[in-house]
């Protein structure tokens, strides 16, 4: 019995050692498999994916789905460029049109505001960081690491300069933040930092390591020092535009003018501006970057705007295919009978921008009348970037078997049929579709374009518009805007305007040329001209008679809104009531 | 042998699992059959079992009798409305997938774990792993001083369920068997073709855009179904009016003094409600549950003063599904339209069109079958030693507990065509499209799906009881545990604590516990990792005329009031003191759109998470009057603190990195729990009533919220309950274009006559965000109740129980497809009545129909929240308990014949699908015939 019992003390002494044995180290940390900033920066393979981690909120010209804004449509759709479906609620522009912008979405949310604020800072620290730890790398060439940080150096400047340009002066971050007591830093004078851009870009210039170009066609999408030269030009050409350039804000905003205007006028500004388009252009030029003008000049234009550089595109600077999904390519402004969504749809006012290639325009204000079916007629003649950029009545759509001519039209009676694409049998709200980035799709079925976020024309404009305002029209003026011009075979700009006929001329110039990228909605807000915002806005309403002619009329589809305070965006209002400084701009 | 200790023996067998204070025996006594003796009835507690009336905590318990009289597949089911301050909420019916979810006390905290902590014999498991039949009670233990030796894991309450053990004595066996059907309790209905085209036309008029259906189709929709104008309802093609369910358990225990055994088997059939499912060669596509489970629970004196307990359960379950998802099943059954085509185009050739290629028929039957099969196998052993020779009323003992879980998924799919019936142009008449996809064979593939866990636990436990002298008694436990659980392919769980109790009892009246836990987990950074969790309690019998014999109108009153802190380690973030870099979204560069992989740095660390931790307080009494009713009311109040709430809305976007969640958020509960029992026994006949209720209320103390324009104040959620509904208040429609001109702007999108209209909350013009405000209770009831009625007559006998939650409301808005008609090209449900349109604008109770996404109208507002206040009958039983006489020839106990409804009735205002599962696969009601008895 004694032996039982000592068994079973032995068994439970052996359970509760057993048990004590392993109580000790019981609670471990499991092992790491993501990593931590050591580990992500003992190799160049990881560090490399933390360079392509900077681009993840870039904007890119083409809406998409991964970036969307206004709810799908296209920063165009609140400009004269452009319209949206406007029965289609998803897409915000119609709050816009309707005056309803405030600073709890506008900036706020990414898929239905123009801007989320938020995302300029992570770039900014996720460069900062990069640039910071990027020499603790032990298996990269030091000019490999010198790339990266002029590369970073770069991202830093292009998301201060996406921020200048939309809110005037924010806070000037010099370094990654961690501790809680360096995250009070309030707003800083535009003019802080318009020179904290420049000193940015400036740094990314002198670094021996940063190309030109990328290196391998394979890095296409990062950014290279031609950009830098780029952004500079950009950048200048902003801070010399009336918005900033001026005695006096947009509005009154008593001690805080200077957070939203330099406070006093200086011509110099745009003459300092035509010479960084000088220095881009030539910088690019000399190093393998120009003008796409060797093919037809009905097709430079788009292979400047859609192609790949090894395609021909000679012209591209910054241009990715990040997120362009060809699935999600219809949002942009195919009648929604064609499998689109008509997010983004030219406006009248857009195409009344485009000269015929004689340098004549059509008169759309009285209705226009074609021969017997001939459809097209009003267009025939019109700039080949029309031809590229929009999609109209009568146009071949789909250029291979089985083809397909849009019919945007309606009868004009029983008797007449209705066109397969018109308001009445495809619920089409407008008369023009968007072509842009669309030719290749249309024939081949499977196309992804290339989404371009700076060409080397935008310097000639660049620099045709700087030069203007400091000296007045000049052959200079003249030269650059007809390197634009002639690629597509249009005829040089008349030599007989005056400062402000030839400062409108340029601004039809940039665009036609610039459409959809991006440009046009900054453009008129810096150059304060908001006034074309409002509108009217037309359209056409094509009719097919019984005699199979078609007439063009033009009509007002409808004003917008528009208000001195949306010269410049709201911030967040979440971010406004955190209290460290950051003060609203003026209206919102 | 001899020198076995008979008396101990006894002692050992009856206190399971743990320790039982030695006055519990000395008072056993026969119980009447009309009242449950408080000092008799042992109640499990954390570890242990103590007569109801030495418990000083709070603690309600069910007994196996009870549970056993419901036919349910998963156990958490036979929950509602039995114990007081337990919200349970049913799911949908679907035979492997109908386990409900609880809230304990109402909602305690807006962090990420509500559920209670389940234990199965003292171990953390499935509650759903364990048959209906094999459990012997289930206690639910409430306050901070019942949970505390569960610590950080005891916030959210804990359930403990306790299996049965076998009795020494004759081997007995019981049979139980019952078999029924069962049916959806309600199921949605929508407009038939004729109305529908009416409606669309309407829509599209609506719309400012042209009708569709021109009078011939009209006409031809209104003379019903045919080949070119369909009318199909699809619930009607698909759904079974009912399916069976069968249930068998044979379980047998017995034993002698120096072992004992609980052994038993089930088998539990249900079948799914599709029809149609059995023309696949081979197999059905219909959903199924065949379950088996066992249990052996044994006890063995291995020698002198050792005992060693044994218990293995196991459950297998094989559960046949549709090949899609339920949810997408269910959403083509109530969205695919009535108009278009019918099932069968022609014999053998299923209807669609390009733009509905899923026929429900053929997404059901033809796209293949899912097999899931996962198994529970639990173990523990507890070894126990008593020291009593050397000091008396010592014990010590080891127990081991090792489950695993395993399941498999396995797919086999097709694909297959459907067929457009299209007009000829020249004859008119009806043809046939093209094939619209293509039929393929089964092959296996995805998903396929497989998960392994494991837990593990080891305790050591140290129980001391003792008396002293008359009045004095004490017991102490101290117990280290140990658990490490593995979830599939995630990081280990590991947990330890070290916890112990102090129950003290003077002269059988006055009763106190101290409890303290200082128990941690990995999930937290050193430092951070442990906490003390200490809890008091204290009862007080002020009167008890029941022992004395004297029948005055109070015959027993019992007083307690407890307070603690428990905690909550499941926050729902691990390792947050890691500094992290992780995969971001791919990018694409150079000359294709294939994206290049980045890394991105992760959520910022933070290296002061811990755990949630609650305060609870809580006053209470039981009492009996007249010798038949009983009477007990819980007050309670539990500040839970240390809530994850993000940080984001606080600090500067500047900084530009990830913000982690800190621990700041604050809830306050608070509520009163009653329960009643009403129980009669004559001498053929008797009667009881059992009630139960809740009333709980529950305040967000403190959140991170953003900041909000001034005169918008309602919208913070601090003040309100968690799961309070935020919305806009609606106001009607809008009337004319004057009436919108003449309005404030609503920025949601256009509005047109018949939309509906906001109230501007903050009187600043414009519609927005800011002027949504709490608009009404969510779908966790503030107020809960269940009645149990039951009568018996000789042999028969009649039960049934009602359970209701009150002051609860339904958000229609968050399911679009039953109720937001046409919007994504769906069907038109019958709840739609009325809908605005311009002649019939004064009376519209629903807003115009639209073709479009009407972003103004779909959202939560006042118009859409609905009261979803109900009262179902759960169960309702009638039996027959054959007398002993007539059975004992035969060989044969006990027995009893019975008819079982689960779920009969449901009284409620909303009156179109179930008010607790709204959309989906529904919820069943079932009507069983079945029959107990004893060899």
């Amino acid at each position: 019995m004694r032996i039982r019992i000592q068994f079973g003390l032995y068994l439970i002494s052996l359970l509760v050692l057993g048990s004590l044995g392993s109580c000790k180290k019981y609670l471990v940390m499991p092992p790491q498999t993501s990593f931590n900033v050591d580990s992500v920066f003992f190799s160049y393979q990881n560090t490399e994916r933390l360079v392509f981690d900077l681009y993840q909120f870039q904007g890119r010209a083409l809406a998409t789905a991964l970036n969307s804004k206004l709810g799908l449509s296209s920063v165009a759709t609140i400009t004269d460029e452009a319209i949206c479906f406007t029965a289609q609620n998803g897409y915000t522009s119609n709050n816009v049109y309707a005056g309803s912008v405030n600073s709890t979405w506008f900036t706020v949310n990414g898929a239905n505001g123009e801007d989320v604020y938020d995302n300029h800072w992570k770039t900014i620290r996720k460069a900062f960081v990069l640039k910071e730890n990027i020499d603790r790398v032990p298996d990269a060439p030091a000019n490999v690491k010198g790339r990266i940080k002029g590369e970073c150096a770069a991202v830093i400047a292009l998301e201060y300069f996406e921020m200048f340009k939309r809110y005037g002066g924010v806070p000037i971050v010099r370094k990654s933040l961690n501790e809680a007591e360096e995250f009070n830093i309030p707003r800083a004078p535009v003019d802080s930092v318009y020179h904290y851009i420049l000193s940015l870009c400036d740094e990314a210039i002198a670094n021996p390591d940063f190309p030109a170009k990328v290196p391998d066609e394979k890095e296409f999408g990062r950014l290279t020092k031609a950009f830098v030269y780029g952004l500079k030009s950009r950048t200048m050409l902003y801070a010399a535009s009336p918005l900033f350039n001026a005695t006096k804000p947009y509005m009154e905003f008593g001690t805080n003018n200077k957070l939203i205007c330099f406070m006093k006028y200086d011509k110099n500004l745009w003459n300092q501006a035509a010479q960084a388009a000088k220095d881009a252009i030539n910088y690019c030029e000399q190093n393998g970057y120009a003008i796409v003008k060797n093919f037809p000049t009905a097709r430079n234009y788009k292979v400047a705007c859609e192609d790949l550089p090894r395609a021909g595109n000679t012209e591209v600077i910054y241009g990715t295919f990040q997120g362009i999904n060809q699935s999600k390519l219809y949002w942009l402004g195919r009648g929604t009978n064609v499998g689109g969504y008509a997010a983004t749809e030219p406006t009248q006012n857009h195409i009344e921008k485009y000269q015929n290639t004689d340098g004549t325009v059509v008169n759309w204000n009285t209705p226009v009348t074609t021969p017997v079916n001939d459809p097209t007629a009003p267009y025939k003649k019109l700039d080949p970037r029309f031809h590229i950029s929009v999609a109209y009545n009568g146009c071949q759509w789909i250029t291979t078997t089985p083809t397909y001519n849009l019919e945007i039209y309606d009868g004009v009676d029983a008797t007449v049929a209705h066109g397969r694409n018109g308001p009445i049998v495809a619920k089409t709200q407008f008369a023009y579709f968007t072509r842009k980035w669309l030719n290749g799709f249309e024939s081949s079925g499977v196309w992804t374009p290339m989404s371009p976020n700076m060409r080397l024309a935008e310097m000639y404009l660049n620099l045709a518009e700087a030069l203007n305002e400091a000296n007045g029209p000049s052959a200079e003026v003249y030269a650059a805007l007809d390197v634009i011009r002639s690629r597509s075979g249009m005829p040089n700009v008349p030599r007989n305007m005056d400062q402000a006929a030839l400062r409108n001329y340029i601004e039809n110039e940039r665009s036609v040329e610039l459409y959809l990228e991006n440009h046009r909605y900054f453009d008129v807000k810096r150059m304060m001209i908001g006034d074309v915002f409002k509108g009217p806005i037309y359209d056409v309403k094509v009719i097919k008679q019984r005699n199979g002619t078609f007439t063009y009329t033009k009509y007002k589809y409808h004003d917008r809104a528009w208000f001195t305070h949306w010269y410049l965006h709201p911030f967040p209002y979440n971010e406004v009531n955190k209290g460290y400084g950051l003060i609203q701009n003026p209206g919102w | 042998m001899k020198l076995f200790n008979i008396r101990k023996l006894t002692f050992t067998l009856l206190c399971s699992p743990l320790f039982q204070f030695s006055g519990a025996v000395s008072q056993e006594k026969q119980t009447s059959q009309d009242s449950i003796d408080h000092s008799v009835q042992l109640v499990s507690i954390a570890y242990g079992k103590l007569p109801k009336r030495s418990i000083s905590a709070s603690v309600s318990t069910l007994t196996g009798t009870d549970i056993e009289k419901n036919a349910v597949f998963s156990l958490g089911n036979v929950l509602y409305g039995k114990v007081p301050g337990l919200i349970v909420d049913q799911n949908s019916g679907e035979p492997g997938n109908d386990a409900p979810g609880f809230s304990f006390r109402g909602v305690q905290t807006f962090g990420y774990a509500r559920a209670p902590l389940v234990l199965v014999d003292g171990f953390i498991r499935d509650m759903n792993s364990v048959s209906v039949f094999d459990i012997e009670n289930i206690s639910v233990l409430k306050d901070a001083s019942a949970t505390a030796m569960y610590g950080i894991q005891a916030a959210n309450g804990v359930i403990v369920v306790t299996t049965k053990k076998g009795e020494s004595g004759k081997a007995k066996v019981n049979v139980d068997f019952s078999s029924g059907f069962q049916s959806p309790t309600r199921l949605p209905t929508f407009y038939h073709s004729s109305d529908y085209v009416q409606m669309y036309n309407q829509a599209l008029a609506n719309d400012k855009l042209p009708a569709l259906y021109n009078p011939a189709d009209l006409a031809g929709y209104a003379a019903g179904n045919s080949a070119l104008y369909p009318d199909v309802d699809w619930l009607q093609e698909m759904v079974a009016k009912q399916s069976p369910m069968a249930s068998l358990n044979v379980s047998s225990s017995g034993g002698n003094r120096f072992a004992t055994y609980y052994v038993s088997l089930g088998y539990l059939y249900n079948n799914g409600i599709y029809k149609n499912t059995n023309n696949n060669d081979g197999y059905t596509t219909n959903s199924n549950l065949n379950r088996l489970n066992f249990r052996s629970n044994i006890e063995v004196k291995v020698i002198k003063d050792l005992s060693l307990k044994l218990n293995l359960g196991g459950q297998v379950n094989d559960i046949n599904a549709p090949r899609m998802a339920t949810t997408d099943i269910w959403n083509r059954l109530f969205d695919y339209p009535t108009h278009l085509f019918p099932v069968f185009a022609e014999k053998g050739m299923l209807g669609g069109t390009s733009a509905f290629i899923d026929n429900p028929y053929g997404y059901i039957n033809n796209r293949g079958y899912r097999e899931t099969h996962n198994r529970f196998f639990q173990s523990d052993m507890d070894l126990k030693y008593d020291f009593s020779k050397y000091i008396k009323g010592l014990e010590v003992g080891a127990r081991i507990g090792f489950d695993n879980y395993y399941t498999v998924t396995d797919g086999w799919s097709k694909n297959f065509a459907v067929y457009q019936i299209v007009k000829n142009p020249t004859t008119g008449n009806p043809g046939l499209s093209a094939p619209i996809g293509t039929n393929t064979n089964l092959t296996y593939n995805s998903p396929f799906s497989e998960a392994q866990n494991r837990r593990a636990t080891n305790e050591l436990y140290l129980n001391l009881s003792r008396k002293f002298g008359k009045d004095h008694t004490i017991n102490l436990l101290a117990l280290y545990n140990q658990t490490r659980q593995i979830i599939g392919r995630e990081n280990p769980y590991g947990m330890q604590s070290l916890n112990a109790r102090a129950h003290y009892e003077y002269k059988n009246r006055f009763f106190t516990d101290v409890t303290l836990s200082y128990g941690g987990t990995e999930a937290f950074a050193e430092g951070k990792r442990f906490g003390l969790f200490p809890a008091v309690s204290a009862a007080y019998v002020v009167l008890d005329n029941q022992s004395n014999g004297n029948n005055k109108a109070i015959d027993y009153l019992k007083v307690r009031a407890s307070g603690g802190i428990v905690g909550s380690s499941n926050v729902g973030t691990r390792f947050a003191y890691r500094e992290l870099y992780v995969g971001g979204l791919s990018y694409a560069f150079g000359n294709t759109n294939a994206g290049a992989s980045t890394i991105t740095e992760g959520t910022i660390p933070n290296p002061d998470l811990t755990f949630e931790k609650s305060y609870q307080y809580e006053v209470g009494m039981e009492s009996r009057f007249f010798n038949q009713l009983d009477l007990s009311v819980s007050l309670f109040q539990q500040n839970r603190t240390n809530i994850l709430t993000s940080q984001s809305t606080l600090i500067p976007a500047l900084f530009g990195g990830v913000l982690p969640s800190v621990n700041r958020g604050e809830v306050r509960n608070r509520g009163i729990e009653l329960s009643l029992l009403w129980k009669k026994q004559f001498k053929n006949a008797g009667f009881f009533v059992q009630a139960n209720m809740s009333f709980i209320k529950d305040k967000v103390i403190q959140m991170a919220e953003e900041v909000v324009p001034q005169g918008s104040e309602y919208f913070y959620r601090k003040g309100s309950p968690v799961f309070y509904t935020y919305g806009l208040e609606a106001i009607g429609f809008f009337q004319s274009n004057a009436d919108i001109a003449a309005s404030p702007f609503q920025i949601f999108g256009p509005v047109q006559p018949g939309d509906i209209k906001y109230r501007d909350h903050n009187n600043d013009g414009i519609i927005n965000n800011y002027d949504v405000g709490p608009i009404g209770n969510g779908t966790v009831p503030t107020k809960e109740f269940g009645i149990e009625i039951g009568f018996n007559v000789k042999g028969f006998d009649i039960q049934a129980m009602f359970q209701g939650q009150m002051d609860r409301n339904i958000n229609l808005a968050s399911y679009g497809n039953l109720f937001f008609p046409l919007r994504t090209n769906q069907k038109i449900s019958t709840f739609v009545t009325n809908p605005w349109t311009v002649d019939n604008s004064a009376n519209a109770q629903y807003p115009r129909l639209s073709t479009l996404e009407n972003a103004n109208n779909y959202r939560t507002s006042t118009f859409w929240l609905r009261n979803g206040d109900f009262i179902k009958l759960r169960s309702l039983e009638v039996g027959y308990n054959f007398q002993k006489f007539l059975l004992k020839k035969q060989g044969v106990g006990a027995s009893r014949l019975f008819v079982r409804g689960m779920n009969l009735l449901t009284f409620d205002k909303f009156k179109f699908t179930d008010p607790e599962n709204i959309s989906g696969y529904p919820t069943m009601k079932s009507l069983n015939v079945g029959f107990r008895t004893q060899f």
